[in-house]
């Protein structure tokens, strides 16, 4: 176990060290930089533009390096911990993603919880119950949530909520309680809207989770094992919790560790369309204002969690199915 | 050299004599931090000749809170055309006039290269610190004028002038060359940048005052002590809540593109009373939520949750929308008239490095031809809603700069001409799908690459030009582009066209004339020729011909008169010109625009018009909105 964790450590590395030059490269692909796509937005609103400042502006970022030399002193300053400088924010790169991972890891975890909790159930019904009202029911509420656009359900959800309760429900907190101290009342304020992101995020991943473990879960109950339990009187329910799910959720936990990465990607435009605090939004905008350092850190965050996900995933299952082993 | 006292409206002479006449009366928070003693009274706080506002409809009353939205991390726009919009002098409500502002009065020159302006005595920072003439003498030449400067865009009238306090209320500007347009410059958006840097405050990240600002800025992670000035002082940010301010209220929660709202609170010193000597601001703070969501603002206006605002939410799109909801969301819309003279202008690029391309985009009967061939009432019906009228790129009807000619030649739809029009060029030979070939044998054809995060409707009104044009056997091929990569491709040169909105209007006509002669770094239908007035070093700067030379000439008259009526004249002959000349095309007149105002909302403007130099609401003075109790 010990080697195997080594030799998988050891590759993440090289794996990290060639997206960081991928994510790097694809960043500067777009023509222009930060102050192109800065000065062109500042042209939209009719603002005028210092053109004769540009270059030193430009000197000033570090801009009209090469890229293997702008690449040389992000990567340098990342792998001594510092995550670079924002040009948009004009704060560093760490104290943004830190500002923000909180809110985005509740969200997500919030969402995980809540996904799971619908799906696990519904996905074990329809296999012990398949062709039955409840199989049908729950397999075309799943293909409507895996049908819908995270971004359309959102503004659904919003106009429903506007039309029908007369709040609205964007952001995740309530103007007083937006800048408030954490209390009693701003956990409440904060329950009464983030339920909204958390139930789009979650009927978007719900269907694929109960059909992969309703087809697994088929398989499993038509085995052998499941006959011989039953026949030596086994109950039911404990014997289909026990024995055929466990072993149908191995595809599932294969793939939880993936979950890991949605924390930033997942919610984007959910993110933006409810006016989320969360570091997605920020993702975007950093992309489209080509802020370099900022992209580029959350881009290797996304790629260190991903990588991280996968290997806990790896590790879980060993631990699940003992039929597994580590070479 | 005879100094003129220039008669900013009549606002200048009621200074005094009214104010005084009745002692001033504040608002109830201040009062009672006064009768504390946390707070000196009133009469101290105010300047001795405070500015008295007539307020737009009534008198307000004082209390409660502004609340608005912002879009994303640098919409310091929303920031600059409400808070932010009290500069020296400034526009008057229907923009036809400049009128006293920070600034008591302005003597200028006979060649206006030299601008004297007088102070209130008495005026003071928020911090209740005297401003004067040595904050905005530190502001101009330490701060503007930097080769260090921070930020990209910055007040560029001022570069080069030279500012000296000569006492404490008056500021001496020295231009190094004649700008009679100055005045109206310092009115415009851009003319509120001296204003934000106290001497006292800002000076402590400046290298020249305090040496240790470089290293201080360093550690802090920034780039250097220009950055740190920057961020701390100027007008683009908002994100130092101890900067001391002239504005009507005060930063209290900053906008840093992290936090999700943005505060401000009243600003005990502000230098405004109304005409029954209350002191301005009526409202206590203001409520900026940060939104990256265009939607989840428009919910906000739907609710209610938003007292008074246009920017982002007020679309053509949405305005059933707004229509429907306002008594559900005790709203209601006002009309707002558009700077803008057109929804679209087409920009045929007469200096393009394409000779073909080049030969006909600079035969005026090749650029008549493609405007007689579109059919503007098709598009005004179909793309906005059939309000507006067929106009070229010319100063709007409500303008004094109107040119009749100017604005309605070549807009009847006249497919016959126009191939007519062509036949006459010579442009007579046809390929195989029945294009034109042009006089290189090849087919004519030209790419336009359009943005629609500006105006939505830039991509549509080009399909439709494409399909009017292919009638004529000219083929445009459209691309849907990213902003920045269509501004790059512009700034090199590299363009076949570009197409745009209608800047220029109203009272910008003058400032901005990019559409009426090559005068800028916009005017993309002619760059190189711009060069030649506004950069002539340039090595590609092109001289330009003679009718474009003698418009570009008038223009520098223009710029070195300092009278408003020879002003006027020369504006006049330059668009004269501009209609031989019909260098581009214009579609349609945009309509009235319109905003969001709670019912409660009092001294809400009506027909104000709507632009970025002139930064509606500004104008208006927003210090005098207010709620209506009961």
């Amino acid at each position: 176990m010990a080697r195997y964790l080594a030799r998988r450590l050891l590759l993440m590395a090289a794996t990290m060290a060639a997206l960081s030059i991928v994510c790097f490269a694809i960043i500067q692909l777009p023509p222009g930089d930060f102050l192109s796509a800065r000065l062109a937005e500042m042209a939209g609103t009719g603002d005028t533009v210092d053109v004769a400042n540009v270059a030193w502006l430009r000197a000033q970022y570090g801009l009209d390096e090469p890229f293997i030399v702008q690449y040389w002193l992000w990567i340098s300053g990342v792998v001594g911990g510092d995550l670079g400088f924002s040009f948009e924010l004009r704060m560093p790169v760490a104290e943004v993603i830190g500002e923000r991972l909180g809110i985005s890891l509740t969200v997500e975890i919030l969402a995980i919880i809540v996904l799971w909790a619908i799906a696990v159930p519904v996905g074990v019904y329809s296999a012990v119950r398949q062709y039955s009202i409840g199989d049908m029911a729950a397999t075309l509420f799943g293909f409507i949530g895996l049908a819908i656009p995270n971004f359309l359900l959102a503004l659904l959800l919003m106009y429903l909520s506007y039309i029908a309760f007369g709040v609205t429900i964007g952001g995740l907190f309530s103007p007083e309680y937006v800048d408030a101290r954490w209390s009693a009342g701003r956990l409440l304020d904060f329950l009464g809207h983030v339920w909204a992101p958390v139930l789009v995020i979650a009927t978007g991943g719900a269907a694929q989770i109960i059909r992969i473990l309703r087809a697994n879960l088929l398989d499993e109950l038509s085995r052998p094992y499941v006959d011989t339990a039953r026949a030596k009187g086994m109950a039911e329910w404990r014997l289909i919790l026990r024995y055929p799910v466990r072993v149908a959720m191995n595809p599932l936990v294969s793939t939880v560790g993936w979950l890991l990465p949605t924390i930033i990607s997942s919610s984007i435009v959910t993110g933006i369309v409810l006016n989320l605090p969360t570091l997605s939004p920020i993702l975007l905008r950093s992309l489209l204002a080509q802020d370099m350092h900022l992209a580029g850190g959350l881009i290797l965050l996304i790629g260190v969690l991903t990588l991280l996900g996968t290997l806990l995933s790896d590790i879980l299952l060993a631990w699940l199915d003992p039929r597994i082993r580590l070479g | 050299m005879t100094a003129r006292t220039v008669l900013l409206g009549a606002l200048l002479v009621l200074g005094p004599a009214v104010a005084g006449s009745e002692p001033f009366k504040e608002a109830p928070e201040l009062a009672a931090l006064v009768a504390e003693g946390k707070l000196p009274p009133v009469d101290e706080r105010l300047p001795t000749q405070p500015l008295v506002v007539s307020p737009l409809s009534e008198i307000g009353t004082y209390g409660g809170t502004w609340r608005s939205a912002l879009k994303g991390a640098s919409d310091t726009g929303w920031l600059r055309r409400t808070v932010a919009y009290d500069p020296l002098v400034a526009y008057s409500f229907d923009w036809d006039d400049v009128v006293p502002n920070v600034a008591l009065s302005v003597d200028v020159n006979d060649d206006a290269s030299e601008f004297v302006f007088h102070l209130r005595e008495g005026h003071k920072w928020s911090d209740g610190t005297p401003f004067t003439a040595h904050d905005l003498e530190f502001a101009i030449t330490d701060a503007i004028q930097i080769p260090e400067y921070f930020g990209a865009s910055r007040n560029t009238h001022l570069l080069g002038a030279k500012a000296t306090a000569v006492d404490d209320l008056t500021l001496k500007i020295e231009l190094p060359e004649p700008n009679g347009l100055f005045l109206k410059q310092m009115a415009s958006v851009s003319g509120m940048w001296p204003l934000m840097y106290q001497e006292e405050y800002c000076s402590q990240f400046h290298i020249k005052y305090n040496p240790d600002a470089d290293a201080e800025a360093k550690s802090a992670g920034l780039t250097g002590w220009p950055e740190a000035l920057y961020l701390a002082c100027d007008l683009d940010n908002w994100r130092d809540t101890e900067r001391p301010t002239l504005l009507a209220w005060k930063l209290t929660s900053p906008y840093d593109g992290l936090s999700q709202q943005v505060t401000f609170e009243r600003n005990p010193y502000y230098f405004k009373v109304d005409s029954a000597s209350n002191q301005l601001p009526y409202l206590d703070s203001l409520q900026m939520r940060q939104s990256s969501s265009v939607d989840d603002m428009v919910l906000q206006a739907l609710n209610g949750d938003i007292d008074f605002m246009d920017r982002h939410i007020a679309t053509t799109a949405n305005k059933p929308l707004f229509i429907d909801g306002q008594a559900k969301g005790d709203y209601r819309l006002f009309p707002t008239v558009q700077a803008n003279m057109n929804t679209s202008i087409i920009q045929l690029n007469q200096n393009s490095e394409n000779p073909a391309l080049n030969a006909l985009f600079n035969e005026h009967d090749f650029r008549v031809a493609l405007s007689l061939a579109i059919d503007r009432q098709e598009i005004i019906d179909v793309l906005f809603v059939g309000q507006g009228e067929p106009w070229q790129a010319s100063p709007r009807p409500e303008s004094r700069w109107h040119n009749e000619r100017l604005a309605k030649q070549h807009t009847e739809f006249d497919p016959d001409r126009a191939n007519a029009l062509l036949d006459g060029l010579g442009l007579t030979g046809r390929d195989a799908e029945g294009f034109r070939l042009g006089p290189d044998g090849k087919r004519i054809a030209f790419r336009l690459d359009v943005t629609s995060d500006v105006q939505p409707t830039f991509p549509d009104v080009a399909e439709m030009l494409a399909i009017y044009w292919r009638a004529l056997g000219i083929q445009l091929d459209v691309r849907k582009s990213e902003r920045s990569f269509v501004y790059e491709t512009m700034r090199a040169n590299r363009h076949d066209a570009h197409i745009w909105q209608g800047d220029g209007g109203l009272g910008d006509a003058i400032l901005d004339p990019r559409y009426y002669f090559p005068a800028n770094v916009e005017s993309v239908y002619a760059l190189l020729w711009a060069k030649s007035l506004y950069d002539p070093g340039a090595a590609d700067a092109l001289e330009p011909p003679p009718a474009v030379r003698r418009q570009q000439d008038l223009y520098r008259e223009l710029q070195r008169s300092a009278d408003p009526v020879l002003q006027d004249q020369l504006f006049a002959e330059i668009l004269e010109i501009a209609a031989d000349e019909f260098r581009v095309i214009g579609i349609s007149l945009p309509p009235n625009g319109y905003g969001i105002a709670r019912n409660d909302m009092g001294n809400v403007p009506e027909l104000q018009p709507h632009s970025w130099i002139y930064p509606t609401p500004g104008p208006m003075g927003v210090a005098q909105l207010f709620h209506k109790r009961g």
